[in-house]
């Protein structure tokens, strides 16, 4: 099977930054995806494992964040497109 | 509202309450705070919030070897079951017409079902032979203390969902042990106890076992008080610095009349009340009697009372009270936690219910009002403003967010058919506003006339009076809409520059002032000179002491929570139109706010001096 390593980098832009609701929204669509989803805070070096809630919030990403999402799996290339447009959509808020 | 009979046995008591913790006292002691839901409760203390348990002080509990794989799998059943509970608790809550407070459960459930909780805790207990509990709290001991160490005071109360889901497992690991009781399942007669109850939290109350509750933050008009008064359970807010001067299990009187809880009332004092709630609530239900009677004056003017509702699951009490419809239906609950908007269809369902509910009773829905002091629900558009009450949100937010209100708009029109619909718009403050709103309202119907889809062309559309510009411009805004609809909380706010969630200047937050009774008057004169009916749907609509003046001022139609009415009818059916314009007259003109609600409650309590004596 393919096995695809994608690596894209962001700035949190929801006001809130991500919180419980956006943690939750994130994690409830990288569980739609066999790859694995890893997200790095690039300004504390923290990474969480972004099907982990809990992992999610010890991210600790307010508003202005910059942040590097790294999908590697079969289908990294829809999650991350999946879970680009969540990202750049302000997680919907 | 009034619970008569005497405290039930003393509570279990949680861990909190152990006796070495809290040496039992037995001396009277009263705390004050404002009134925010009336009636009267006498039953045991839950404090909320508190740690249930305590999370800092963690021993392990070593197990042998040979125990380890029963330990995680006794862990797997504890957190298969939580998840059952969890499910079970979201279908309950989606089955009234407030999905709203289900969606937070969502959360919960990721929570649970978190796969690095799961490795670390059995990790644990293979690796280091501690047991579940211990295990458990150890790790998520660790991510409380990560959370609740930034200064985010969103991530903050987040900190307070895991614990109240750590809880739900470790009473699901216990076994029968009550380990915490959580707000959906609270101990019988139970007065609960916080520093803060959000309004999501109250609306999760275990209303089979909640008697009142008593809070140190919020005021009257803060929305976790209006939720209060919507369930009728007695609840005092403002209490400074209260909390930590419970324990759980405490015996207590909450005065819902006066803002006071009495902690270990004396005898004489459960004597005083156990005559004051007979006598209230005799009278309750003699006033109750009357419910099918019109509500006229002494000298037939005859006004129209509706409620203010929040959910379907109110109706039965509509009915009860005998309101002649729904003045006042919000519809921000259906916007809040959850991730996205509900779609069209959802909101569709939801209006056409609740019309064909009312059979043909009229019924005005308020489009989404979020914002100001309900922003912590973080929904639509939730962004941290310095001035959130003069920021973005109601209909302002239909440049940034066009679809919210477009697709509520459908949703309504396409349910106009059900029923009397009246549409109004929160926050306006110039005529600009209401002619956009009005072409998007054209755009909208011709849309659905194009796709065929069935709806009433004819529901009516008003403008909520709530901001001093809007009154004064009420002659140019009539001209525009069918109708008006005054909520004075935020009217009172705008005017006198009182946030009225700040404790500091409540005292400021005066309904009676003169420049509020002025506006009223210039918004009823612009109504009348345009025979379009204006409502009166805030707080002073249910506060029968306001009631004579209101009419005075020529508001013929009141709104207020289903549990006022039977009050304001009675104030009503014993005044006449002459006395309350004399009231308005009065107010309109007084010096001291404070003396115009002296004389109303001297007319009171000389044409109903059973109704003043509810009044506390």
């Amino acid at each position: 099977m393919d096995q695809t390593n994608l690596t894209k980098d962001f700035v949190v832009g929801n006001p809130l930054g991500i919180h419980a609701r956006p943690a939750s929204v994130f994690v409830q669509a990288a569980a739609e995806f066999q790859s694995e989803v890893f997200v790095t805070n690039l300004d504390s070096g923290s990474t969480a494992d972004g099907k982990s809630v809990m992992s999610m919030l010890m991210l600790s990403a307010p508003q202005g964040t910059r942040i590097r999402v790294v999908v590697s799996g079969p289908d990294a290339s829809s999650a991350m497109d999946a879970l680009s447009r969540l990202i750049e959509g302000g997680f919907d808020e | 509202m009034i619970d008569a009979s005497p405290a039930a046995d003393p509570l279990p008591s949680g861990a909190a309450s152990s006796p070495a913790a809290h040496p039992v006292e037995r001396k009277e002691v009263l705390f004050h705070g404002f009134p925010a839901s009336p009636g009267i409760c006498r039953g045991r203390v839950l404090v909320f919030g508190a740690a249930h348990t305590d999370f800092n002080e963690i021993d392990p509990i070593p197990i042998d070897a040979s125990e380890a794989e029963s330990e995680v799998k006794r862990f797997q059943t504890a957190l298969d079951k939580t998840k059952a509970e969890i499910k079970a608790l979201q279908k309950k809550m989606q089955r009234t017409i407030e999905k709203r407070d289900a969606k937070i459960f969502d959360a919960h459930l990721l929570i649970v079902e978190d796969k690095l909780l799961h490795k670390e805790v059995v990790a644990r207990i293979r690796g280091q032979l501690c047991n579940a509990q211990s295990s458990f709290l150890l790790t998520i001991q660790r991510y409380i203390n990560a959370i609740s160490g930034t200064n985010d005071t969103y991530l903050h109360e987040r900190a307070g969902d895991i614990r109240d889901i750590a809880n739900r497992i470790l009473r699901n690991l216990n076994g029968d042990q009550d380990i915490g009781p959580t707000l959906d399942n609270l101990p019988e007669n139970t007065v609960v106890i916080a520093h803060d109850l959000t309004p999501s939290d109250t609306a999760m109350l275990d209303r089979r076992n909640i008697l009142g509750f008593a809070i140190e933050t919020g005021s009257r008009t803060c929305h976790t008080s209006i939720l209060a008064r919507s369930l009728r359970i007695p609840a005092v807010v403002g209490m400074r610095n209260i909390a930590g001067k419970f324990a759980n299990g405490d015996e207590v009187i909450v005065d819902g009349f006066l803002g006071m809880v009495i902690r270990n009332p004396s005898k004489e004092t459960l004597a005083f009340y156990k005559e004051k709630i007979s006598r209230k609530d005799e009278l309750y239900n003699l006033l109750l009697k009357d419910s099918s009677r019109a509500a006229e004056t002494t000298d037939g003017y005859r006004v129209k009372l509706c409620a203010n509702i929040e959910g379907a699951e109110d109706l039965d009490q509509v009915f009860q009270c005998g309101a002649e419809g729904i003045g006042l239906f919000r519809t921000e609950y259906l916007f809040m936690n959850t991730p996205v908007a509900p779609d069209e269809e959802t909101q569709f369902r939801i209006y056409s219910k609740l019309l064909r509910a009312m059979h043909g009773r009229s019924v005005t829905i308020r489009t989404v009002d979020l914002g100001g002091d309900k922003l912590d629900f973080a929904s639509a558009s939730a962004i941290r403003e310095p001035n959130p009450f003069l920021g973005l949100r109601a209909i302002r937010l239909c440049h940034e967010k066009p679809q919210l209100i477009r697709t509520q708009l459908r949703a309504l029109f396409r349910a106009g058919v059900e029923g009397d619909l009246r549409i109004m718009f929160p926050m306006v403050s110039s005529l600009s506003e209401i002619e956009e709103l009005l072409d998007i309202r054209d755009e909208i119907m011709e849309e659905l006339r194009n796709e065929n889809i069935p709806f009433d062309p004819k529901v009516k559309i008003g403008a909520m009076i709530e901001i001093p510009s809007a009154c004064l411009i009420a002659d140019a805004l009539a001209a525009k809409v069918d109708f008006f609809s005054i909520g004075s909380n935020d009217l009172v706010q705008y005017t006198l520059a009182v946030d009225r969630l700040n404790e500091r200047v409540a005292y400021l937050y005066r309904p009676s002032h003169p420049a509020v009774m002025e506006l009223i008057r210039l918004t009823v004169e612009a109504a009348k000179k345009h025979r379009i009916p204006v409502c009166v749907c805030g707080e002073i609509a249910a506060d029968p002491r306001f009631t004579p003046i209101l009419l005075g001022l020529g508001v013929l139609e009141l709104s207020m929570s289903p549990n006022a009415i039977a009050e304001v009818r009675g104030v009503i059916r014993k005044t006449s139109m002459l006395a309350s314009e004399n009231l308005a007259k009065i107010a309109l003109s007084a010096s001291d706010p404070e003396d115009v609600m002296l004389l109303a409650k001297e007319h009171i309590q000389a044409v109903a001096p059973d109704i003043a004596s509810i009044l506390g």
